[in-house]
């Protein structure tokens, strides 16, 4: 009994300590003595560079769990038309890459695109270019929100479905309106649900690169490209990065306080609450709010792409493109399924320990995360380029360091699911299983991972969109002829042909899409 | 007639729940429903406090049609309390921020009078600034209770109240529930599968499994 | 789980089999490449059918690359490095990342300046400043320097300095005309910028187009480019765009190389010749619409009608050591 509970612990603390090992070139760089180009860096970089990451970051946070938020108690507490698909159809905007949605939006309204051909060419109306010009800090916050709410609708909605019912309904008998029990009720016991969303939201907002670098906003992460690239100092860069991961561990450890002072007891007895139907005005007016959302998160850049896959799939390499689509499918199953199964171990490691080590291990694995995906890919070149001379054999030709990259990358997302997961479960079903004496391993196997199930699945599923569509890890770090449809992508929208990208970009959505759909529709079956 | 009843049904999922169910209650006096689990006990008290609608029926309240063919009422609108089984504490309040929840047109003052008199009636004054998680069962159950009173309803709705608690602790609160709600003169109807309870607490009991 | 652990270990590991590359006889050759487009990987398919030697592709940015071919110096897999930027020839050089080339079979064509011992350009795009034809400039544009002109106050347009052209053009400036004046310039043009650099190349000539400013910089490699898109919209813009060439026109430059120590120098050599030929040439003329360093080849029609003009003559070996200069400046003069 003993010794299985020890083989997560050394698997545990074996993943989390090769993680420290290959990221901690970054931190070694603090006590190197700064380089020449430091002092430029921290005089004309560094302010702008903390200034618009904090307001991207903030911004983004309260939109997002504004929308999310209300959009789930909307769901959980009215009946309105069109509710039943549009609160699944809420959560796909999330399999949208935000820097496709950026490249879509910026030839949408630049003059080429639909909206000024159509004022100029069908209306005959000839409006001032500033007119339609987009600034670039608030389409990235849109183009961030409107992409980035579904993690906090998804984990709002989990919560409030499960958790509301008797709370609204006693409040409802004294008298409440639907608003007060949003501000009194809802809104304060779901923080700890809203703030696990909003922590995604802000680490995906940090760890971005396509987006903040095509609209030239001076955040963490072109700041690192900058210095590394254009200054030729790999070492600011790594410095910047190590700045940039305490002010991430700073936000996971305000996060894990609120969480802390907002985290009681839930009733013993959740229920299904009974939906206030909507009718009349209200009825309409709220359907027009799903509609509205979901015409402007989703359908109008998907008809978008699809306009422009019809306009170009005569320039399209077919075999290019099947073979891209099979990497990328593969690929994708495979290292979401291995990071999954990573984050599971050390999950369970933390779970079943619960000390010092296993809560430096967890964070450490939630820390690559927050890098930069390039940055990671540098620092994994490096390690492996190591390891490759010692053993004297090419390691860093093969999948192998692709893969370790990905894991490092999007090994915080698996665990933050795989936690939560074991965190509604508690320890009461397994404990029963041990009295009746079950081994700890038998005991997992069998209670555990059943239950387990669905957040496996979901981590499964938020790790793959990320891993689909991810960039940076994979034009550095993959072997030769490698080619997936995220580089497909790249490849025509750094060439400028955004026309052209729009069939893969269409692919990626689409996969993407029907992953989430498959994991959150059983979810959301159970009540219709 | 304070409250009446009269021909209401209710189904779930096309299953009949409830058929035909009338009573009548008066004023100021405990009314015990008996029943097995699964006769609709609960559904009655949800439909009492607005929280469910039945299929027909009609249902009178203070002089008040609540429920008619043409008429529905909301849980809003009703005055109508219901304390659950779990009693739905609000987590993240203290005992007086629960019990002021529910007050209305109150002045500050009397708002404030008026919980310290409950939270005395109850025993809980040296509790009133804690979370529910901080508190026994029985507590939670007084602090329940004088939630539901602090709003002054027309009709007091308690599900299964004693079902959570111990049997000693129960048998003090029975005595001590019903002495009060005599005092206040407050009209309670009340669900319980234990024949005991509805023996030593009700002036009258309706019995579903008959 | 263990049996599916293991299974999974062990596709990966096929997959990693696939790819991994060793080097028997010479029939394979091992590229670099951040020439990201279609008709470099056409051309590539092409040399594999002419020669029967396996090409095997990376592609990723040219710095990165560049980063990683230093990295694994002790023991090269790259054979060809393929990039655009002639500002990393200096990085490349200075890492000794190199190998002596045979430049016989084209030498007699192509100008000097277009190649040196270890390397040779492929292909040039010219650095240009382009206004909307239908509302001509009110004075006569000669040289880069009219562009920090007080004419053009609030109408200049440019992308961002992270672009790798922009630095590229800067650092040559600096090279030619020294530090002093060439921060004089983009702080000049800096005051001119009808808005903050935002977007690509094509978004500076749709800009343009819709009035948000008069002139802008960009290069003729996009507006051949827009000229032949799949939407009709902006091949109109492209036919909208005056191209203005000024004095010394900055010339960036794609290039090729053989990487030091390379283990199948001979197919390595051979490719590069293969991009070096009339018809890869002319590919690269045509479909990409990039100006071809081989005399005799023909232009793409869209640049034949700009007509000749007056390029910049630096020395490409020395221009990456400019960057970081060039960034600095951009930094200080609030170039975002």
């Amino acid at each position: 009994m003993k010794q299985s509970k020890w083989l997560f612990g050394i698997s545990g603390s074996f993943f989390g300590l090769f993680i420290l090992f290959v990221i901690f070139e970054a931190f070694l760089r603090l006590f190197t003595p700064p380089s020449q180009s430091w002092a430029h860096i921290v005089e004309f970089m560094l302010p702008n560079m903390i200034e618009s990451t904090l307001i991207l970051a903030i911004t983004t946070g309260m939109l997002t769990a504004i929308i999310g938020f209300t959009l789930a108690y909307f769901v959980t507490v009215f009946d309105f038309w069109g509710r039943k698909w549009m609160q699944l159809l809420l959560f796909i905007p999330l399999a949208i890459p935000p820097y496709i949605l950026t490249y879509t939006l910026s030839s949408m309204f630049s003059y080429t695109g639909i909206v000024q051909t159509f004022f100029r060419n069908t209306l005959q109306l000839s409006l001032p270019g500033t007119f339609f010009h987009l600034p670039p800090m608030p389409l990235a916050i849109y183009v961030f929100v409107s992409t980035l709410f579904p993690y906090v609708y998804i984990t709002s909605l989990g919560f409030l479905k499960r958790m509301l019912g008797n709370y609204v309904e006693t409040a409802l008998t004294m008298q409440k309106s639907y608003g007060q029990i949003f501000k009194d009720i809802a809104l304060p016991l779901s923080m700890p649900a809203i703030l696990a969303g909003v922590l995604l939201v802000v680490l995906e907002v940090i760890g971005d690169f396509g987006v903040v670098m095509y609209l030239n906003i001076p955040a963490f992460s072109t700041s690192i490209f900058r210095s590394w690239v254009s200054l030729g100092d790999f070492d600011s860069a790594l410095r910047l990065s190590a700045v940039m991961m305490g002010f991430v561990f700073l936000f996971l450890m305000i996060v894990g306080f609120f969480k802390k002072k907002t985290g009681r007891i839930l009733p013993s007895k959740p229920r299904n609450l009974k939906r206030k139907k909507l009718t009349g005005l209200q009825g309409v007016a709220m359907s027009t709010l799903f509609i509205t959302i979901l015409t402007l998160f989703l359908v109008i850049p998907v008809l978008q792409l699809l306009f422009w896959s019809w306009a170009s799939y005569a320039n399209i390499r077919w075999t290019m493109f099947i073979n891209a689509l099979v990497t990328t499918l593969i690929s994708s199953v495979l290292i979401s399924g291995l990071i999954v199964v990573i984050a599971l171990l050390i999950s369970t490691d933390h779970r079943i320990f619960s000390n010092l080590r296993t809560s430096i291990l967890t964070k450490i694995s939630i820390l690559g995360y927050s890098i930069p995906g390039s940055v990671v890919a540098m620092l994994v070149l490096f390690f492996f380029i190591q390891i490759s001379s010692w053993l004297k054999f090419p390691l860093h030709t093969s999948m192998s360091m692709l893969v370790v990259g990905l894991v490092i990358r999007y090994l915080g997302l698996g665990i933050q699911n795989i936690a939560g997961g074991y965190r509604k479960i508690g320890t009461r079903y397994h404990e029963a299983a041990q009295t009746l004496g079950k081994s700890y391993l038998k005991a997992w196997v069998t209670v555990d991972i059943p239950l387990l199930l669905p957040a496996l699945l979901s981590g499964f599923a938020l790790v793959f969109i990320d891993v689909i569509k991810e960039l940076p890890l994979t034009l550095n770090l993959r072997p030769f002829n490698y080619h997936t449809l995220a580089t497909q992508v790249y490849q025509y929208a750094s060439d400028e042909q955004v026309i052209e990208a729009a069939i893969p970009s269409l692919v990626i959505i689409l996969l993407s899409a029907l992953l989430i759909w498959l994991i959150t529709y059983p979810m959301m079956k159970e009540d219709v | 007639m304070y409250c009446q009843l009269k021909d209401i049904s209710f189904q779930y999922d096309e299953q009949p729940i409830i058929h035909h169910f009338s009573m009548s209650i008066e004023k100021g006096t405990i009314t015990a429903i008996l029943g097995q689990s699964g006769r609709g006990k609960s559904t009655l008290l949800r439909i009492l406090s607005g929280l469910e609608r039945p299929s027909e029926g009609v249902m009178i309240l203070d002089q008040e049609t609540i429920i008619d063919q043409n008429t529905y009422v909301e849980s809003s609108k009703r005055e109508v309390s219901l304390v659950f089984q779990d009693y739905a504490l609000f987590p993240h309040m203290t005992v007086y921020q629960n019990i002021a929840y529910g007050i209305r047109r109150l002045n500050r003052k009397d708002k404030h009078r008026m919980i310290s008199d409950l939270l005395e009636a109850t025993q809980l004054t040296a509790f009133s600034k804690r979370y529910p998680s901080q508190l026994s069962g029985g507590q939670q159950q007084r602090v329940a209770l004088a939630r539901a009173l602090a709003f002054s309803p027309k009709l007091l709705c308690l599900d299964e109240p004693f079902s959570n608690l111990d049997s000693e602790l129960k048998a003090d609160l029975r005595v001590w529930m019903k002495a009060w709600f005599k005092k206040q003169g407050i009209t309670v109807v009340l669900v319980t599968h234990d024949k005991e309870d509805a023996l030593l607490m009700a002036d009258q009991i309706i019995d579903m499994d008959a | 789980m263990k049996k599916f652990i293991g299974l999974m270990m062990a596709i990966l590991l096929t997959l990693a089999g696939c790819t991994t590359t060793s080097s028997e006889a010479n029939q394979i050759v091992n590229v670099y490449s951040s020439r990201n487009y279609d008709v470099d990987k056409d051309l590539l398919v092409a040399f594999e059918q002419q020669t029967g030697i396996k090409v095997n592709l990376i592609e990723g940015k040219g710095d990165e690359l560049l980063e990683r071919i230093n990295r694994e110096k002790a023991n090269p897999i790259a054979d060809v490095f393929i990039t655009v930027g002639g500002e990393h020839i200096y990085y490349a050089q200075q890492n000794q990342l190199l190998m002596d080339l045979d430049h016989s079979p084209y030498q007699a064509n192509v100008s000097d300046r277009l190649l040196g011992r270890d390397w040779v350009a492929l292909t040039q795009r010219a650095r240009v400043m382009i206004y909307d034809v239908d509302a001509p400039l009110d004075f006569d544009v000669k040289s880069y320097d009219d562009l920090a002109n007080e004419a053009f106050a609030s109408s200049v347009l440019s992308r961002s300095s992270t672009s790798s052209y922009n630095i590229a053009l800067l650092a040559a400036m600096i090279q030619r005309e020294g530090l002093v004046k060439a921060e004089a310039w983009a702080q000049g043009v800096t005051k001119n910028f009808a808005q903050t650099p935002t977007g690509n190349d094509r978004d500076q000539a749709k800009f343009v187009m819709s009035g948000l400013g008069k002139v802008a910089i960009m290069n003729t490699y996009y507006i051949a480019r827009l000229a032949q898109s799949s939407d009709q919209e902006e091949v109109k813009v492209a036919e909208r765009i005056g191209v203005i060439y000024p004095e010394n026109t900055h010339m960036n430059i794609s290039w090729a190389a053989m990487i030091k120590d390379s283990k199948n120098q001979q197919a390595a050599q051979k490719l590069i010749h293969f991009l070096m030929e009339n018809e890869a040439q002319s590919v690269y003329a045509t479909k990409n619409g990039e100006f071809p360093v081989l005399a005799g080849v023909e232009l793409s029609p869209i640049l034949a009608k700009y007509g000749e003009f007056d390029f910049e003559e630096i020395d490409y070996e020395q221009l990456g050591s400019y960057v970081i200069e060039a960034v600095k400046i951009f930094d200080r003069v609030g170039w975002n």
